[in-house]
C-alpha cells in the first residue's frame, strides 16, 4: 500500500473545538447511566409490580430514557464545530 | 398471511417504486465519481440522512430476530432498547471529530481515515479485512432472511431461492443506478414504512390483546420466569451488550460512511439527536411483539420462536380479519428492513473492494482512482454472485466463521476513539505501533475465546474481553513509548504545545 506523501501537520494550540468525549464530567454521567440502566439493584430479589409492570422494568426504562436525554444533550448542548477539533 | 394477489400487487409496487428511486437517483448525480456513487456526493440532508440512519440501523434482525430474542429472554430483553441508544452514545466518542478529518481528507471508506492518520500497511489492510467479513456476515444474513421473509408473506408462492434471486437483482439494479443516493432515497421510503408499520403493530396489538400490564399479568401466569427480576448474569451481559454494542455498532463501515456523505455538521447532528430518542419507541415496540408472543404462544421451540412476529400478527388477521391491511404493511415493513440493511451493506462493500483493495494494489491515488468508479457495479455483482450462492445453499461452518463479526469489528474502535484524541503531530498522539499492538492483542483474546467454544464469560462476551485488552496494550504502549523518550507521564489537562503558548 503506497504511503501518503502529504507532510504530517503541525500542532494547533489557538483552537480549542467542542465536543462530548472532552467533557469528562459528561463522559463520567454517561457512564454512570448506562451503568444503571442495568436491574443491578434488583437481582435476587422477589418480583414487586408496580402499575401491572415489574419494578425492575420501571427502573430499567427509566434509566434508559435518562440515556437517552444524556445522549441528546450532550450533542446539543457540547458538540461544536469550531476550529480543527483538537486541543 | 392475507390474501396472496393483495400481497403480490404491494410487493410488485414496492419494488417499482424502488427502481424507480434508482433511476431518479441517477438522474441526480451530477458527475459518475467515486464520491457521487458512495456517498452521494456528500450532499444528504436532515430528513435523508435520518431515515437512512434508521432503515440501516434497524434492520430485518431487529423486527424478527429481537422478539424471537424477547420469546427466549424474557423481558429482560428490554436491554435492546438500552443498547440501541448507547450506538449513539458510542458515536460521540468519535463521530465529531472523524467528521472533521473526512472532510478534510475527502474520505471515502472507514479505512481511509486509518490509511491517512496511521499510514501502517498492516492497519489499512487488516481493517480493510475486518470491514469486508463484517459486511460480508451482513449481507449473507439479509439475503437469506429476504429469501425467508418473500416465501412466507407469498406464503410459498414465491419460494425461497426465488426470493434471495429476485431480491438480489432488484437490489443491485438501484444500486447500479443511483449509488448510495438511491440507496438512501430507498432507505428513506423504507424508513417510513418501518415508522408506520411498528406504529400500527403497537396500535393493533393493544386493541387486540392489551395493554403491556395486561400481557405482563398473562407472562406470570403461563411463563413467570419470563418477568422475573434478571439474575447478575443477566445484568452483566445487558453491560457487556451495552459496550459490545455501544463501541462495536459505530464502526459499520455503511454507518460511518452516511457520516461522511452528511451535507453539513448541522444536520448530522440533528439527525443523531432523534437516533438517541428512537429506540424508545421503535425497539420497545418490537419488544413488546415478543412479549406479546410469550402471553400468546407459550410453548414454542427453538425455530418457531424465531417466527413469533409472524405467528403475532397471524393471529391479529384471525381475530380481526380487518387487521390484513395493516399487518401487510407490517409484513412489507419487515421486508423493507431485510432490503434497506442489505442495499446499505452491499454498497459499503463494493466501496471497500473498489478503495480500499484494487485502488491501492493498482496504486492509484486521488483523481486516478476515479478511474475505477466503472469497476464498482462490477465488484457488487461478484459479490452478489458469491453470497448469493452461500445463501441458496448455507454452509454452516462458514456461518459460524462468520458470526463472529462484532467480536473481531469492534477491536478496530481504539483506533477510531483514541486515533482522533489527538493531532497526528502532537507528542501525546497515538502512533500506528501502539494501535497494531492493541489489534493483535485483541482479536488474540476474543478469536481464541472463541475458539474454544466459550460465548461468554460470566455474562461477559470474548469481544468485549478482547477489547478491555486492546484498550490496555494500546495505552501500555503509547505509555512506554512516551517514557523513554524522556516525557512525563501523560496528563490530559497538560497544555500539548507550552512554546507555543508561551510565544
Amino acid at each position: 500500500m503506497p504511503r501518503s506523501t502529504k507532510p504530517p501537520e503541525a500542532p494547533s494550540a489557538a483552537v480549542v473545538s467542542e465536543e462530548p468525549r472532552r467533557h469528562r464530567g459528561f463522559l463520567a454521567l454517561l457512564a454512570l447511566v448506562a451503568l444503571l440502566t442495568a436491574p443491578l439493584p434488583f437481582a435476587g430479589a422477589p418480583l414487586v409490580l408496580a402499575w401491572g409492570l415489574p419494578l425492575w422494568l420501571w427502573w430499567s426504562l427509566g434509566m434508559t430514557a435518562l440515556l437517552s436525554a444524556v445522549t441528546v444533550w450532550g450533542i446539543v448542548r457540547l458538540w461544536r464545530d469550531d476550529g480543527d477539533g483538537y486541543p | 398471511m392475507g390474501n396472496p394477489q393483495l400481497v403480490l400487487l404491494a410487493g410488485g409496487l414496492y419494488v417499482v417504486l424502488l427502481l424507480t428511486l434508482g433511476l431518479l437517483g441517477r438522474r441526480a448525480q451530477p458527475a459518475r465519481t467515486l464520491s457521487e456513487h458512495f456517498l452521494a456526493g456528500r450532499s444528504l440532508g436532515f430528513l435523508v440522512l435520518l431515515l437512512t440512519l434508521f432503515a440501516t440501523q434497524y434492520s430485518g434482525n431487529s423486527l424478527s430476530g429481537f422478539p424471537g430474542k424477547t420469546y427466549r429472554s424474557g423481558l429482560s430483553y428490554i436491554m435492546s432498547v438500552t443498547f440501541m441508544i448507547g450506538i449513539v452514545s458510542g458515536y460521540l466518542l468519535f463521530v465529531p471529530q472523524l467528521f472533521r478529518e473526512a472532510r478534510r481528507g475527502r474520505y471515502l471508506t472507514p479505512t481511509d481515515y486509518l490509511t491517512d492518520r496511521f499510514r501502517s500497511p498492516f492497519l489499512s489492510y487488516t481493517s480493510a479485512v475486518i470491514f469486508a467479513v463484517t459486511l460480508c456476515n451482513f449481507l449473507l444474513a439479509q439475503l437469506m432472511a429476504l429469501g425467508h421473509a418473500v416465501a412466507g408473506l407469498t406464503d410459498g408462492r414465491i419460494p425461497y431461492a426465488a426470493g434471495v434471486l429476485g431480491g438480489m437483482v432488484v437490489i443491485f439494479v438501484y444500486e447500479w443506478l443511483g449509488g448510495l443516493r438511491a440507496v438512501a432515497w430507498t432507505d428513506a421510503l423504507q424508513g417510513l414504512i418501518l415508522m408506520v408499520g411498528l406504529a400500527l403493530v403497537v396500535g393493533l396489538l393493544m386493541l387486540e390483546v392489551g395493554t403491556p400490564a395486561a400481557v405482563v399479568a398473562q407472562i406470570l401466569e403461563v411463563a413467570p420466569e419470563k418477568a422475573a427480576n434478571p439474575s447478575l448474569q443477566i445484568c452483566l451481559t445487558w453491560l457487556s451488550s451495552f459496550l459490545l454494542l455501544g463501541l462495536g455498532a459505530p464502526l459499520y463501515p455503511q454507518a460511518i460512511q452516511r457520516i461522511y456523505a452528511a451535507r453539513r455538521l448541522v444536520e448530522l447532528r440533528k439527525a443523531l439527536m432523534v437516533m438517541a430518542v428512537m429506540p424508545l419507541f421503535a425497539i420497545t415496540t418490537v419488544v413488546f411483539v415478543g412479549a406479546v408472543g410469550i402471553a400468546l404462544f407459550p410453548n414454542l421451540d427453538g425455530v418457531g420462536s424465531d417466527q413469533v412476529t409472524f405467528r403475532v400478527l397471524a393471529y391479529l388477521v384471525d381475530v380481526r380479519p380487518a387487521a390484513a391491511l395493516p399487518v401487510l404493511l407490517v409484513m412489507m415493513a419487515v421486508l423493507a428492513a431485510i432490503m434497506s440493511t442489505a442495499d446499505s451493506a452491499l454498497l459499503s462493500l463494493s466501496s471497500i473492494l473498489t478503495k480500499d483493495f484494487a485502488a491501492r494494489i493498482l496504486g492509484y491515488e486521488g483523481s486516478q482512482a476515479e478511474r475505477l468508479t466503472r469497476l464498482a457495479p462490477i465488484f457488487s455483482l461478484a459479490v452478489l454472485a458469491g453470497l448469493g450462492s452461500l445463501a441458496l445453499q448455507p454452509r454452516f461452518t462458514l456461518w459460524r466463521l462468520l458470526e463472529i463479526k462484532f467480536e473481531v469489528l469492534i477491536q478496530l474502535s481504539p483506533a477510531f476513539v483514541l486515533g482522533t484524541l489527538h493531532h497526528r503531530g502532537d507528542r501525546r498522539a497515538f502512533a500506528a505501533r501502539d494501535m497494531t499492538l492493541g489489534l493483535v492483542a485483541g482479536l488474540v483474546v476474543a478469536l481464541s475465546a472463541y475458539a474454544a467454544g466459550i460465548r461468554s464469560l460470566g455474562g461477559i462476551h470474548p469481544g468485549v474481553l478482547g477489547v478491555m485488552v486492546n484498550y490496555a496494550a494500546v495505552l501500555a504502549s503509547r505509555g512506554l513509548r512516551l517514557r523513554g523518550q524522556g516525557h512525563p507521564p501523560y496528563d490530559p489537562t497538560a497544555d500539548p504545545n507550552p512554546t507555543a503558548a508561551a510565544t
